[in-house]
């Protein structure tokens, strides 16, 4: 969605790990390397992120790792207490799950989504919206 | 204490989120609801210590199955959740909250989630992780929130609750929320999500990019 709205053509494949040069992401194959590294704490981390740094510039890579830093917890809160997908989210994104094939994730066993019907983005509000 | 000052960090890191960092630090080195400091720091110093052999397959990692003060399946949650919580369903997580009880299963997770956050964060800007606090004395709060309900997670939740499901996961347990939340929240909004407008450093679609390979990595569907 924000991809489209920035007059991007992004490889969500990227996402997922698969091999690409380009995700249609300006930097996005640094980027990814530079997450990867970390999460996986690599040997070359330090050689990474001093290209982000060159690259980019110390407040981009300061974001990057703020990025980085959020989503390393906010996916073992969600995986060990098992919450599932909040339900306008799961309606609007089944499409991309799809695609991806998400559903192969093993923490998709905590949301039971294959009843979802699919619905149009229409507001933030509207992702979480739980009722 | 560390001043968590970041003056050698490699990249920009903004006073709030430096700031927070110093709050956790604080936090962590009190009593918690249902653990003590010490049983908190003995958590947050197995985590860590799991967290930093990642790279190494498990069989080598040569870590101890008990820790002094933690009994043993409190450090098999702690290197799970760790190293593995995306491999966690329900079976597992009913065993190991028959182990040690739902609230304390949250406050782990709390604790873990805070201190593997502090870690990836100094890590990833290229500094030293800084030394535990020392715990202080006090016992554990006791304190179960009303209002908890049953919305298909492993550990009851705030029911109903005005905002994503990922912001109630550990509201069994309101301290660690709040733990977790003072280093988690600095750094998402940081990446922009908590606002509608793109004035980030990186664009929204970058910013995107890592978070979802940062998911996808640690096989979270959420």
């Amino acid at each position: 969605m924000t991809s489209d709205a920035a007059g991007l053509d992004v490889d969500l494949g990227a996402t997922m790990g698969r091999a690409t040069d380009d995700s249609g992401v300006p930097h996005g194959r640094m980027l990814i390397d530079f997450a990867e590294a970390v999460v996986r704490g690599d040997d070359d981390l330090a050689r990474l992120r001093t290209e982000v740094v060159d690259r980019l510039g110390p407040d981009r890579a300061g974001h990057a790792v703020a990025t980085i830093t959020a989503f390393s917890g906010l996916v073992r809160v969600a995986d060990a207490t098992g919450i599932p997908i909040d339900d306008g989210l799961a309606s609007v994104s089944v499409d991309t799950r799809q695609e991806l094939a998400l559903e192969q994730l093993g923490g998709a066993a905590n949301s039971r989504v294959d009843h979802v019907e699919r619905a149009e983005f229409g507001s933030i509000d509207a992702l979480f919206d739980n009722s | 204490m560390s001043d968590f000052s970041y003056g050698d960090a490699a990249v920009t890191v903004t006073d709030d989120i430096a700031a927070s960092h110093r709050e956790a630090w604080a936090m962590l080195a009190g009593p918690g609801t249902w653990w003590t400091a010490a049983e908190r720091l003995a958590i947050a110093d197995r985590a860590r210590r799991t967290f930093a052999l990642r790279a190494t397959p498990p069989w080598l990692r040569q870590l101890p199955e008990t820790e002094p003060g933690l009994s043993a399946p409190a450090v098999a949650i702690v290197d799970k959740v760790a190293v593995g919580a995306g491999s966690i369903d329900r079976a597992w997580a009913t065993e190991a909250i028959a182990e040690i009880g739902d609230a304390r299963y949250v406050e782990l997770i709390g604790v873990v989630a805070t201190i593997v956050m502090l870690d990836v964060f100094a890590e990833a800007s290229g500094v030293a992780r800084a030394p535990l606090p020392d715990p202080e004395d006090g016992p554990p709060s006791g304190e179960r929130p009303d209002g908890l309900g049953d919305i298909g997670a492993h550990v009851p939740v705030l029911d109903p609750f005005p905002f994503a499901n990922v912001a109630r996961a550990l509201s069994l347990v309101p301290e660690a929320n709040k733990l977790f939340r003072c280093v988690s929240v600095p750094t998402y909004s940081a990446a922009g999500f908590s606002s509608l407008e793109w004035d980030t450093p990186l664009s929204r679609p970058q910013v995107e990019l890592v978070a979802s390979r940062v998911s996808a990595m640690n096989e979270c569907f959420y």
